[in-house]
């Protein structure tokens, strides 16, 4: 293990860990100006984070053990996976071989299963109905996620998501039309998967919550692990989508490359960010039914992506 | 050499004394249910020494082993029924035999015995024939296309040993034989499994879901070691099973019977373990057919033992009902639960995640390997199995919440539950003894033969690291639990909207969005509770009884008692049969 090998990887770590608060800080900033509000500052987030971290933990009377440690076991999942994939630095870092692609997937399915288990275990009425949602959706969800991921590694017959961004850098790759479709359903998957799809909400929170059901019964410090765990897990879905789907070119190398990267990163996410802010602010809001079509859509098209790539082979 | 033939020697007396102690077990059964239970305990321990003697077939024997020991130990604790104590100890003789088994005829003693013990003992619990008698026919099914395919064997050979064969018939018979006993859709009887398994006890229905079923996948293994390589078969079984992966998955999450809906995550685990058996049968590529061999012995071992667990965990629960039953909740049950149903949801880094992504890995790397139209096969299977796995997750969330999670604590109970539980990620390590491969990345941070790589003729695919999973997560967790600083914590009633009311959502209301959206699937019908029907299992009821009209029919028309009817029967019957002996 080189001294550039290491330097990169804390750079590509740490520059998950702190600046994936800023993403979700900037988008909800931008959103307040589109809707002809004032809206937070870009740094709510870690103020957020900051002031979570010194409140006290109120744990219901039926909770335990799943309850208080889940978050720390979710948001070491995440910090996991920003070792394994290509989320800042373009080339393979300490650790990135712990799971490929398709292991990346179960990584992340791993973390929603803790999630929904300590969410359970506050034996909330608004919670289980929340998580009763999340489930019906994990189905479709899960398979898609599977599917895009599979999609891009089809293309290059390998499972690597580090050769897969190299090889889709030719012009001839990226237009290929297998994977146009798979970017397309990666972003349909990633704006669920972030809780971005405008449900219904009919005047009262919970008719279209989803995803901040799970959080509900949290507070203080296991609450500021699943925000910033969720910040991440954005980050890193959002940033594999950037640079293995849709602008898989400008990373550099080397150790000072890699701290370049961040600003590459930055700029690449505001293009990210610019696209989420039309379509989150021109989408019709969905009734919570629909959003099983909406997710139908994304794993059909990954589905095209994956049967054009094996014809293709064929 | 000489010590080749002692280490035979030894099998052989070892075999002798195993099938003796699970006679005992049985003799014993008429004097006292523990000191039965307790030899078949002993008797199961020796099968899995005997079992690590064995060469190609030992995974298979070990894990039938840790599932007879893991189950007869709750009976021990357990159960005081003698008749009870008789019919399991005789189900377990009967699967040991099979397994045992030299010859075909072996092999069918050991089958039937199994069959008619389970039946007697499904019965005897449920003070109800319906259930015996839907697994008896169904059992009985399975059987008869058992003995067409042995005798087609035995056509070609001229002896009931098992022998190389040059047919594929046997095997296309056989295998059908052996799915139906897994519950398995070709004959569409997604429904027969769970009426049965659900309505044994706990250590019974451990021994069926996870034991018998894999008697039946050994069945099929056996009969493709015997029979040449056949591509539509591998095609059809991976159909077949990726269809089952994901219906039986949707029906165990909407099923609110607490071990039925365990049956049919069954029927999706044998779908996933059938799928892995056509894939090792479609596959022409040596490397990659290693891998889909690996992947399917890690299934084999994740669902065996995980299902084994979470069946146990209903004997510790009062009722049948995931939204009625009552129950107490202990440190014991809910990590050994939530370990077991982490495995069945497929996640890393239990053995259960492992088995998952090598069977993904498995069905597309198939899909570049096999390419054209053909690559396709594999491809909607891996997408089905992604479908499933989603469905399971919920289910198994919703399995564990209900028997666990919410309720109360209670004593603490279930150490058998937690010590599978802690076998899950420990097997995930193990599982690196059944890789065809092992690799390493000193480069970046992974020491030699750390990581399971995957790949085919054509190239590595791809590569997962249980242990370094298993050794990095609990490290960031305790550095994040440091960084984070002490925790003040209080406890206080969870927020209804003020209203005051403890969880009245129930098992039934969580999987009803499902039973809605997906009520064309589900023919779910509305009123005053919504109820969703099995599809499968309607259709074989329409087909029963269109059969019953028609031979209604057939018989008014042309079986009056008329003796000339009856001589017309009698020439075309000779007829046949002399077409059938001279061709």
């Amino acid at each position: 293990m080189s001294w550039d090998v290491i330097s990169e990887t804390i750079t590509q770590v740490l520059g998950v860990l702190l600046l994936s608060p800023l993403y979700a800080g900037i988008l909800d900033r931008l959103k307040a100006v589109v809707e002809g509000r004032r809206g937070p500052s870009v740094l709510q987030p870690y103020y957020d984070l900051v002031k979570l971290s010194r409140k006290e933990t109120l744990l219901p009377r039926n909770a335990g053990n799943i309850f208080l440690n889940g978050p720390y076991l979710v948001f070491s999942i995440y910090l996991l996976i920003s070792f394994v994939i290509p989320v800042v630095y373009p080339r393979p870092v300490i650790f990135t071989p712990t799971v490929d692609f398709l292991g990346g997937a179960l990584l992340f399915s791993l973390a929603g299963f803790i999630k929904v288990y300590e969410a359970m275990e506050s034996s909330s009425n608004l919670v289980t109905l929340g998580v009763s949602r999340a489930l019906s959706f994990s189905y479709l969800g899960e398979a898609t996620l599977l599917t895009v991921f599979i999609a891009v590694a089809l293309i290059t017959g390998t499972n690597n998501p580090y050769v897969t961004m190299q090889y889709v850098q030719s012009l001839g790759h990226y237009l290929f039309l297998p994977h146009v479709s798979a970017t397309v359903a990666f972003y349909m998957l990633w704006l669920f998967e972030t809780g971005r799809l405008p449900l219904e909400s009919s005047g009262m929170s919970e008719m279209g919550m989803i995803d901040d059901s799970l959080v509900y019964e949290y507070s203080g410090k296991g609450l500021m692990l699943l925000k910033w765990g969720s910040y991440i897990k954005s980050y890193l879905l959002g940033s594999v989508f950037l640079n293995v789907f849709l602008l898989p070119w400008g990373l550099l190398t080397g150790p000072l490359g890699a701290i370049l990267d961040l600003g590459v990163m930055f700029l690449k996410w505001m293009v990210l960010i610019l696209v989420t802010l039309v379509v989150e602010t021109s989408l019709a809001k969905f009734r919570l039914f629909k959003v099983q079509d909406f997710l139908a859509v994304a794993l059909v098209l990954s589905l095209i992506s994956l049967i054009l790539t094996v014809i293709g082979n064929g | 050499m000489v010590s080749d033939m002692y280490l035979q020697i030894d099998k052989f007396y070892l075999e002798i004394v195993t099938l003796l102690t699970m006679i005992t077990a049985l003799a014993l059964s008429l004097w006292s249910a523990r000191a039965s239970h307790v030899v078949a305990a002993i008797s199961s321990s020796l099968f899995i020494l005997y079992g690590l003697y064995s060469g190609e077939f030992r995974v298979f024997y070990v894990v039938s082993g840790l599932v007879w020991l893991f189950s007869s130990t709750f009976s021990a604790l357990h159960d005081r029924e003698r008749w009870y104590s008789l019919t399991f100890s005789g189900t377990l003789l009967g699967i040991m035999i099979t397994l045992l088994s030299q010859n075909y005829l072996e092999f069918l003693t050991g089958w039937e015995l199994m069959t008619l013990f389970a039946y007697a003992s499904i019965g005897v619990y449920r003070r109800e024939w319906r259930p015996g008698y839907t697994f008896l026919a169904f059992g009985e099914v399975s059987t008869v296309l058992l003995i067409a395919g042995f005798i087609l064997a035995y056509q070609e050979t001229g002896t009931f040993l098992f022998h190389t064969l040059t047919d594929t018939l046997p095997l296309w018979f056989t295998t059908f034989g052996f799915t139906v006993k897994m519950g398995i859709f070709p004959f569409l009887v997604v429904e027969w499994l769970p009426i049965a398994h659900g309505n044994a006890k706990p250590s019974l229905s451990s021994v069926l879901s996870a034991s018998m079923t894999l008697a039946g996948v050994y069945g099929i293994y056996k009969m493709m070691s015997l029979c040449p390589q056949t591509q539509a078969l591998g095609g059809v079984l991976i159909l077949i099973g990726a269809f089952s992966v994901l219906f039986g998955a949707l029906y165990s999450y909407v099923s609110d019977h607490m071990k039925g809906m365990l049956a049919f995550s069954t029927i999706e685990n044998n779908g996933a373990i059938l799928t892995a058996l056509g894939s090792l049968e479609l596959s022409a590529d040596p490397v990659l057919k290693a891998f889909a061999q690996f992947s399917l012995m890690v299934y084999v071992v994740a669902h065996s033992l995980a299902k084994t667990g979470l069946f146990l965990v209903a004997g510790y629960v009062h009722g049948e009902s995931m939204s009625t039953l009552s129950t107490q909740r202990s440190f014991s049950l809910e990590i050994g639960t939530t370990l077991l149903t982490a495995s069945m949801s497929g996640l890393l880094p239990t053995v259960g995640g492992v088995a998952v992504w090598s069977l993904l890995e498995t069905l597309f790397m198939e899909s570049i390997s096999v390419g054209g139209i053909l690559g396709l096969i594999p491809l909607l299977a891996g997408v089905m199995v992604g479908m499933g796995e989603g469905f399971a997750t919920g289910a198994m969330a919703r399995f564990t919440s209900f028997t666990s999670l919410v309720r109360p604590r209670g004593g603490e109970r279930g150490r058998l539950v937690l010590l599978i539980g802690v076998l899950m990620p420990v097997l995930a390590l193990l599982s690196y003894l059944l890789s065809p491969e092992m690799a390493g990345a000193a480069s970046l941070g992974m020491f030699s033969n750390s990581l399971i790589p995957s790949g085919y003729s054509g190239g590595s695919f791809g590569g997962i690291s249980p242990l370094y999973v298993l050794i990095i997560l609990p490290i960031l967790s305790l550095i994040t639990y440091l960084a984070s600083g002490r925790r003040r914590v209080r406890t206080v009633d969870p927020w209804d909207n003020g209203s005051g009311r403890r969880l009245t959502y129930t098992s039934f209301g969580m999987a009803n969005n499902i039973r809605l959206m997906l009520r064309f699937v589900l023919r779910t019908r509305k009123g005053a509770v919504e109820t969703s029907a099995d599809v499968f299992w309607r259709a074989i009821l329409q087909l029963v009884r269109g059969y019953v009209r028609f031979s209604r029919a057939f018989s008014r028309a042309y079986m009056n008692s008329s003796i000339s009817w009856y001589m017309i029967y009698m020439i075309l019957a000779f007829i046949v049969v002399i077409l059938v002996v001279f061709l």
